[in-house]
C-alpha cells in the first residue's frame, strides 16, 4: 500500500506537469485512469472504487475545465471493474484478461467523453465517437506501452 | 436477522460503495457550478499553481532565447509600421472629428502568464496569473497576437480560469474578410474550427481572414480569430460550413493577453 501512495504521488506530478507537454493537439493522456486500474486489479473493487473516487474528486478540483463529480465518477466504475480483474489472470487466460481490462477503458472515457460532449452526442455522434476514440487510444497506447515494462496481469 | 444483513454488507461492500459513489458523484455533477464548488476549485487551482510554478519558470527560461530573436526581428519591422501608422491615426481621428463619429471601444491589453492548463484528457481550460486586481473581469476576451484563444471564465483576486475556444461549449460570432459574411465558430479538433450558420451565397475563399464580428456584448469587432482553410455546402441546409485554422497551438501557450473593455469597466 505504501508503494502504491508513492507511485499515486509521482504519477499525480507527471500528470500535473508532463500531461501537456505530450498532447497531441487537444487531446492529453490520462495517467490517473492507468493508475487506477493497476491499483484495482491489485486489491480488488472495494479500494478501487474508493481510490478512483478519492483521486477522481482531486483531480476534479484541480481542473477547471472539467464538471465536479465526472471524474469520481469515471475512476470509481474503472476501480469497480477493474478490481473484479483482481486474481483471475490465470483463471481468465492473458488474452481475455487484456480484452476486458481494454473494455474497462473504453467504456469510462466513454462515460467521460458523454458528459463533456453531450452537444456532440446528439448533433454530431461521428465528431462524438472521433472524440472518444482520439481520448481513449491516446491512454490505451501509453497503458500497452507499459505492459512491457510492467505487465497488469502480473501485478 | 441483524447480523445476517451485517453479514451480506460486509459480503458485498464493494458493490454497496460504488452505488454510493455513484450517487454522490451524480450529486456532485448536478452541483458542479455551486458557489462553493467554484470556491474550494479555486483553492486547488492556487495549489496547482505552486506545484506547477518552478516547472513553468524553466520552461518560460527555456522558450525566452528563441523567443527574444524572433521577438526582436520583429520589433524592427512594426517600429517601421508604426511610423505609417501614426500617420494614418491622426489623418483618421482628423476625418473622424470631421464626420463626427461616435467613439471606438477602447481596449486595454493586459499581459499574463499561463500558470496553469489542467490535468483531465481534454484541453478545456486555463488558469492565467491575473484577476480583479488587475481590473480583469469575467467574459473579457483572451487572445494572443494570432488571435482569440478564450474568454474569463471565472476570476479570483490574482488569478483567473479561461475557457479556451478548445471547450466544446464555447461559442463565438465572427466575419469574414473581406466579404463580411458572418457566421458562429466553434471548435473542432486539431486547431480547426467550424464556422456554421454562414449563407449560402456568401462568397468565402480559402485564405480569407476570420474577425470576431462584435455581436456579441463580450467580445468587439475586428479581433482577429484566425484563416479560413475550407469552404463547404452544407446539402440538407441553406448554409455553408467554413473551416478555420487557429494559428496558436493552445497547448503551448505560455503568456497571453486579457483584453479589458475600458467602458465596460467604467
Amino acid at each position: 500500500m505504501k508503494k502504491y501512495s508513492l507511485i499515486l504521488i509521482i504519477v499525480f506530478l507527471v500528470q500535473i506537469l508532463l500531461s501537456n507537454i505530450l498532447s497531441f493537439g487537444d487531446i492529453r493522456p490520462d495517467f490517473l485512469i492507468i493508475f487506477i486500474i493497476y491499483f484495482a486489479v491489485s486489491f480488488g473493487s472495494f479500494r478501487g472504487v474508493i481510490a478512483g473516487f478519492s483521486i477522481g474528486l482531486i483531480v476534479s478540483y484541480f481542473d477547471s475545465g472539467v464538471i465536479i463529480g465526472l471524474l469520481p465518477l469515471t475512476y470509481s466504475i474503472v476501480g469497480y471493474l477493474g478490481g473484479y480483474l483482481k486474481d483471475r489472470n490465470y483463471r481468465l487466460g492473458q488474452f481475455n484478461f487484456i480484452l476486458i481490462s481494454l473494455i474497462i477503458i473504453v467504456f469510462s472515457f466513454f462515460i467521460y467523453t458523454y458528459f463533456n460532449y453531450e452537444y456532440l452526442f446528439y448533433n454530431e455522434f461521428s465528431r462524438f465517437i472521433l472524440t472518444w476514440f482520439s481520448i481513449t487510444l491516446y491512454t490505451l497506447s501509453i497503458l500497452a506501452i507499459l505492459q512491457f515494462i510492467v505487465p497488469l496481469r502480473r501485478t | 436477522m441483524r447480523s445476517k444483513l451485517i453479514l451480506t454488507i460486509q459480503k458485498n461492500r464493494h458493490h454497496f460503495i460504488f452505488i454510493l459513489s455513484v450517487i454522490l458523484s451524480f450529486i456532485l455533477i448536478y452541483n458542479s457550478s455551486s458557489n462553493q464548488s467554484t470556491q474550494s476549485r479555486q483553492v486547488a487551482n492556487s495549489i496547482a499553481i505552486f506545484i506547477k510554478s518552478p516547472f513553468s519558470r524553466f520552461n518560460i527560461l527555456i522558450k525566452s532565447a528563441e523567443e527574444n530573436e524572433i521577438l526582436r526581428e520583429q520589433l524592427l519591422v512594426l517600429s517601421l509600421e508604426k511610423e505609417s501608422l501614426l500617420e494614418y491615426e491622426a489623418e483618421n481621428s482628423r476625418l473622424k472629428e470631421l464626420l463626427d463619429f461616435k467613439r471606438e471601444t477602447k481596449l486595454e491589453l493586459v499581459p499574463t502568464k499561463v500558470v496553469n492548463m489542467g490535468l483531465t484528457s481534454t484541453l478545456q481550460s486555463m488558469t492565467i496569473d491575473v484577476g480583479y486586481d488587475s481590473g480583469v473581469n469575467k467574459n473579457d476576451p483572451v487572445l494572443t497576437p494570432s488571435g482569440i484563444i478564450g474568454k474569463v471564465a471565472a476570476i479570483n483576486k490574482n488569478s483567473s480560469i479561461v475557457q479556451l475556444i478548445s471547450d466544446s461549449d464555447f461559442r463565438l460570432g465572427v466575419r469574414f474578410l473581406p466579404s463580411g459574411s458572418t457566421g458562429i465558430l466553434r471548435w473542432r479538433s486539431n486547431n480547426i474550427c467550424d464556422v456554421r450558420e454562414v449563407y449560402k451565397n456568401s462568397s468565402i475563399n480559402v485564405g480569407d481572414k476570420v474577425v470576431t464580428s462584435g455581436f456579441s456584448d463580450f467580445f468587439p469587432a475586428g479581433l482577429p480569430v484566425g484563416i479560413v482553410t475550407s469552404v463547404a455546402n452544407d446539402r440538407n441546409q441553406f448554409q455553408k460550413i467554413v473551416s478555420v485554422q487557429i494559428k496558436d497551438n493552445l497547448s503551448s501557450l505560455l503568456f497571453v493577453f486579457v483584453a479589458i473593455n475600458e467602458e465596460l469597466v467604467q
